[in-house]
Formats: structure tokens, C-alpha cells, sequence
């Protein structure tokens, strides 16, 4: 206990300012690469849902960010958003694109999830999200056969409650996105 | 000298290997081993803030006063930490994605810390690089085995590459949580076993 | 056994004049209604998983034993019971491998690593059949009657369909090999019970939860009784003499405990059935109920 206290605090200073000059070089070295990174695999996320658009705006519209896809003349041809909700285990992110002239889901890509592999985590699949292409809006019935109607969604066998889950967070971004564009249901 | 050196490099491979002697550092082990890339990339990160500051607080530590050196060699590894961290997310993105979380999460990996207190604090740079080395590729083959074992039977493949072939089935629960205690268990248990034998 | 060594045990010291070896295997021969049953409505198939169940815990033991240098005592049964529990937990369409992995695993991880029988916290067979679940969810939830996929009666419930009784009464459903014959487990426990080898409250107070739970909260108390493993989990599982504990009051506990956990899994769960995680998870308890509720010893100052 001989250390005086101006000692310590000088040391830790010394220590905490050297590390902040060091990491703001590598901040601003890296920062680049990082923010293509993600600018990219949001772009990816959503052309995967809105297929035919060209171009990306984000818009913020009630706190909640929405992609607007533009075709190359300029026509706005869909809207994306990332929804979340509730799986089996944690926290499903679905990316969901819509028509809103004709009021219908293009598709639906899921961007994380903690699924059951094998069971669960086959909402990823093509199979499952096939279930959205082109899809009216409207309460889905989540069911264990073929889809006799346009509102049921086929569950994936074995995994009905993650089957479910989806359903309902693409049925709450569609109403969401209805809500901030003014549309009809 | 050399001879020193050399002993403590061993020291962390096989007799006071972090995972199967000492059992620290059981989160990352537990948490990233489901496939070997981030194994693999788990172990080389915690190697390398390992590494790092082994180095410079062997090299400061007589500037560092006893009461503050704790707080002191957190601040020193979390720089590093960051730097891995940005590192990872600006050049290996789908790693730094993958094992997400579980960077930043190196500055409390106890292994980290108690080799600053336990080595780098009292002993000259050159062993303090010896220790770190030793101990950073000690943690990084557990980890490339366990992630092994647990991709092959939970997925039936290393690196992502097929090799058991459309007849297994994948056994789901080794690359769950509780397939990491199961295989984990079983490792420390052969490994304990071999050791007996050895003596 | 023929150990001659004196044994020093922690009370209580129940006096007895039974063998391990009589309990085990009259719970085996009690076990056979279910096992017959099941090759009746299942085909061969489901004898013949039962025999590789068998055969998978009668090898783990006898190498583990081997291993650990003790005596083979293959013929105390107990072995044997596990292969038979474990397999009549599984769903008939299983693949023989799968039946033989689970028993590896229920002897080897479930028993033997904690030191063999006795000494085993949780119930061998059931920790072969969550190590199943757990890796392959697809296999274990696939239910086939007369070659035709179904679901099992609780999934029924779930989805608002009807059950016919006596179907689910004498084993005519969906579901595991053992679970749906009530008729032939009951047949089981009444000789068990009457040879004085099972206790009857874990078994009572379990269902009687299960019973009074649901029929509270507007289900069909009897569909709940007589589908999916309730019964076998209660007579056979539940009460196995190592995992479960010695005194009146804790077997009230356990057993309530386990119908408990049932019920908020049935109900409120993700899993349509949850009479293994019951168990398992009640086994945990077991040491902390016996020594907290011994019995009071006479004349010594508490």
C-alpha cells in the first residue's frame, strides 16, 4: 500500500488513453470493410425477397425500417421489412417482401434462428418458405396436409410450433407494413 | 535458458493443458465448438489476445503498480479483444458472424486473465511468449477436437465437407449444448485415462 | 452377488428378504403383458426391437464391467430391465440401430460412468431414450399404425380431434411400443403391487395430479390417463428402487412432483408429452428429499 493513489490513477489513464488512440486507428481502418460488409448482406437479404427490384431506399416509417425496391424505371415495386418473433427456442428473423398493389407476400427469407436442426430449423428451407411465395394477406391457418385454400400454410412435419411461429411473424409484418403504407386490411 | 523456454512452451500443449487439465476457459469450448471452422477460428482469436498480452504485460509489467495491475491487464486485453473483434467483422465476416457474441466474450475468458496473473506478470518476455504460445495452440487443438468430433457425428462433416455420406443420420444432439458437455466429458475422460497410463 | 465384503451403507437400512435379482427380474416377467401387446399391434417388428434394445444394455454392461475390472453380474437383471424399459419407450417405425444406440448409451452414460447399479442418479432407460429424442427428433416422433403414419393421441388432443377410448384403453393407437396397451401395463402392476415390490404412492400420487389437473382445467382427465406413457412412467419408471426415494412423505413429493411437471408439459409445453423430462428432472431431487425427510430419530436432541 506504499503506491500513491496519483500513481494508479496515472497508469491506468496512460494505459486507457494509449489503448482508445490505438483502437481508433483500427476503427477507422476497418470501418469500411465492416459497413460494405453488412450493407451487403442486407441487400442480399433483400433481393432474395423482392427478386425483380434493382434498386434500395430505407425509409423509416413508426420507428420500424422498411426497404422500398425499385425497378430501372424508377417504379416502386415492393416493400421490405425484417420482422421478429418468438420461435421453439429464441428469437426468429424473417425478412418478408410484399406487393402492395396487389396486396400479396413475394416471399420470405429467414435470417436468424435457433431452430431444432432437422426439425425446426427447416423453416429455412425451400420447401417451407414456399408456403409465402406469392401469398394473399390475411390470417394463416397453419396446417398438417396440402393446402386446400390460399391462407393455409403446410407445416413442416415434426415441427409444427416453428411452422407456426413463422406464420404469425409474417402475418404481423404484413399488418405492419399495411399500418405505415396506408393499405387496405 | 532455451531449455526453460522449451519447458514452458510443452507445459501448455499436453501436461497443464488449459481445457483437459486446468478446465478454464469452458465457455468458448462449450459454446463455439459445434463445427471445427469456428473451433478453429475461436481458437486462433483467444490465441492470438493471448498472445499479445502475454507480450506487452511482460514487457510493462514493472510499470504496472500491484494495487491497479488487474484492472490494468483487462484494459489491455480488452484493446486486443476489439482489435479481433473489428478485425474479424471488417475480413472474415461469415466467421465473425458465426461466432458473433462469443468475441467480445474473450475478455472474460478466465484463460486469458490467469495467464497474466499466473505467468506474464512475474516472468521475463521470452518465456512470457513461450507460455502464451503453448498455451494458446494447448487451447486451440482441444477445441479443433472436440468440434471434430461433434461436426462429424451432428452434422457427418469436417469443415462443412461431407464425409460420412447420405446413409447417416445425423446424431442432432452433438451439436447442441448438451452434446458439448457429453463429448467434452467423454475427451477429458480418455485423456485422463492416457495420462494415468503414462505415469 | 457373491461379495463378501462388508458393506458399510448410509441409513435407512430396510430389512428385506428379496434380492435385487427377484425384484428385477419379476419387474421383467411384469413387463411381458406390454411387450406381447405391442407385438400384437405393432407386428414383429417391435418384438424385434425389444430383443436389440436388450441385447445393446447386456453388452454395455458387460464390457463397462469388464473395463472397470468388476464382477459380471449380467444375471441380476437389471441390465436387461433397462434394454426392456428403453424399448418400450420407442415408437414402433424406429430403426433396430437407433433401439441398440439408446440402450449403449442409457447403460454406458446413464449407469455405469457414475459407478453401476445403485449408484446411478437418474433412470438408466429413460436417459437412453433423451439422448434419442435429443439427436433424432425426426426418427423418435414418427408414429405408424398398420403402415400408416399417424400422431399420437396427445397430438390428437392438441388439435382438437377425437379419441376413441377403448382403442387408447387396450392399445389400438398411435404411439411408443409400450405406452398404448394400458390394459397389459395395468395387468403388470396390479402383480407387482400385490408381490409388494412396487410402492403404490409414487404411482397414485402421480396420476391422481394428472387426473385432478386436467379435469380442472376442462381436458379429458381419462384421455390423459391412458395416453401417451403416463401409466408406464408411473409403475415402472418412476418407482425404480435407485432413483427414487426411500420415505413416505418424499415418495408423496416425488411423486406428486413428477405429475406436476406432467401436466404443465402436457398443457403448456412445447412437447406433446413430457412423462421422461418429468421423471428425469423429479430424479434430481431424489438426494435432497431423503435427507431431508428421514425419519426422526428416537431420543436424540434435534
Amino acid at each position: 500500500m506504499d503506491t500513491k493513489i496519483s500513481k494508479l490513477v496515472v497508469t491506468l489513464s496512460v494505459i486507457g488513453i494509449i489503448s482508445a488512440i490505438a483502437l481508433s486507428f483500427v476503427y477507422q481502418w476497418t470501418t469500411p470493410f465492416i459497413e460494405k460488409h453488412q450493407l451487403e448482406a442486407r441487400k442480399q437479404a433483400v433481393r432474395s425477397v423482392l427478386p425483380e427490384a434493382e434498386e434500395f431506399q430505407e425509409k423509416i416509417i413508426n420507428g420500424i425500417t422498411f426497404f422500398e425496391g425499385f425497378d430501372s424505371s424508377q417504379k416502386r415495386i415492393g416493400v421490405a421489412m425484417i420482422a421478429k418473433g418468438p420461435g421453439y427456442q429464441n428469437i426468429i428473423e424473417v425478412m418478408i417482401g410484399v406487393n402492395l398493389e396487389k396486396d400479396y407476400i413475394f416471399g420470405i427469407d429467414v435470417l436468424s434462428h435457433e431452430e431444432t436442426p432437422g426439425l425446426g430449423a427447416r423453416i429455412t428451407g425451400q420447401q417451407y418458405r414456399k408456403n409465402y411465395q406469392n401469398k394473399p394477406f390475411g390470417d394463416y391457418n397453419v396446417v398438417k396436409r396440402t393446402p386446400q385454400n390460399d391462407l393455409e400454410v403446410e407445416a413442416i412435419s415434426g415441427a409444427t410450433i416453428s411452422s407456426r411461429s413463422v406464420a404469425k411473424i409474417v402475418q404481423d409484418a404484413v399488418k405492419k407494413i399495411n399500418e405505415a403504407y396506408g393499405g387496405g386490411v | 535458458m532455451l531449455k526453460k523456454i522449451y519447458k514452458d512452451f510443452k507445459n501448455g500443449l499436453w501436461k497443464e493443458n488449459p481445457i483437459i487439465v486446468l478446465v478454464i476457459g469452458m465457455c468458448p469450448t462449450l459454446a463455439v465448438t459445434n463445427t471445427v471452422e469456428n473451433g478453429l477460428a475461436m481458437g486462433i482469436a483467444t490465441s492470438f489476445v493471448l498472445i499479445s498480452s502475454e507480450i506487452v504485460i511482460s514487457l510493462f509489467k514493472k510499470l504496472i503498480p500491484n494495487n491497479v495491475r488487474i484492472p490494468s491487464f483487462i484494459l489491455i486485453i480488452a484493446t486486443f479483444v476489439t482489435f479481433t473483434d473489428y478485425f474479424l467483422k471488417a475480413f472474415f465476416p461469415d466467421i465473425a458472424a458465426s461466432l458473433s457474441l462469443f468475441i467480445p466474450l474473450i475478455v472474460v475468458n478466465c484463460l486469458i486473465l490467469g495467464r497474466q496473473e499466473a505467468f506474464a506478470s512475474k516472468n521475463p518476455t521470452s518465456r512470457a511468449i513461450a507460455d502464451a504460445l503453448g498455451m494458446g495452440i494447448g487451447f486451440t487443438w482441444v477445441l479443433v477436437l472436440l468440434s471434430a468430433v461433434r461436426e462429424l457425428f451432428g452434422m457427418g462433416s469436417i469443415f462443412g465437407i461431407g464425409i460420412l455420406g447420405s446413409w447417416y443420420e445425423p446424431m442432432v444432439i452433438m451439436v447442441l449444448p448438451a452434446g458439448a458437455f457429453l463429448s467434452l466429458g467423454i475427451l477429458v475422460g480418455i485423456m485422463n485415462m492416457i495420462k494415468r497410463r503414462g505415469n | 452377488m457373491n461379495n463378501e465384503q462388508l458393506l458399510v451403507t448410509p441409513n435407512p437400512h430396510i430389512k428385506s428378504s428379496t434380492s435385487v435379482e427377484e425384484i428385477m427380474w419379476s419387474v421383467v416377467f411384469a413387463l411381458l403383458p406390454a411387450v406381447i401387446a405391442a407385438t400384437y399391434f405393432f407386428g414383429l417388428r417391435a418384438l424385434l426391437i425389444v430383443i436389440t434394445s436388450i441385447i445393446g444394455a447386456v453388452i454395455t454392461e458387460y464390457v463397462f464391467l469388464k473395463i472397470r475390472k468388476k464382477t459380471v453380474v449380467i444375471n441380476d437383471g437389471s441390465a436387461v430391465l433397462t434394454g426392456l424399459l428403453l424399448a418400450l419407450t420407442l415408437p414402433p417405425s424406429i430403426p433396430l440401430w437407433t433401439a441398440f444406440l439408446g440402450s449403449v448409451v442409457g447403460i454406458g452414460l446413464g449407469k455405469q460412468v457414475f459407478g453401476g447399479l445403485g449408484f446411478n442418479p437418474f433412470n438408466p432407460a429413460l436417459v437412453g431414450r433423451a439422448f434419442l429424442t435429443a439427436s433424432y427428433p425426426v426418427l423418435m416422433t414418427t408414429w405408424v399404425v398398420d403402415g400408416r403414419s399417424t400422431a399420437t393421441p396427445l397430438s390428437f388432443i392438441s388439435n382438437g380431434q377425437a379419441v376413441k377410448l377403448w382403442d387408447l384403453f387396450i392399445g389400438n393407437t398411435g404411439g411408443s411400443l409400450g405406452e398404448t396397451s394400458a390394459l397389459a401395463l395395468l395387468l403388470g402392476a396390479a402383480y407387482l403391487i400385490y408381490k409388494g415390490y412396487i410402492n403404490w404412492r409414487i404411482p397414485f400420487g402421480m396420476i391422481s395430479v394428472v387426473v385432478i389437473i386436467t379435469y380442472i382445467s376442462g381436458e379429458n382427465p381419462i384421455v390423459h390417463l391412458f395416453a401417451g406413457s403416463l401409466i408406464l412412467g408411473a409403475f415402472f419408471m418412476a418407482t425404480d428402487m435407485v432413483t427414487s426415494p426411500v420415505t413416505k412423505k418424499a415418495r408423496w413429493i416425488f411423486g406428486i412432483g413428477i405429475g406436476l411437471l406432467v401436466v404443465i408439459i402436457r398443457l403448456w409445453g412445447g412437447y406433446p408429452e413430457g412423462v421422461m423430462y418429468s421423471i428425469l428432472l423429479m430424479n434430481t431431487t431424489v438426494p435432497l428429499l431423503d435427507r431431508y425427510l428421514k425419519p426422526r430419530t428416537l431420543g436424540v436432541a434435534s
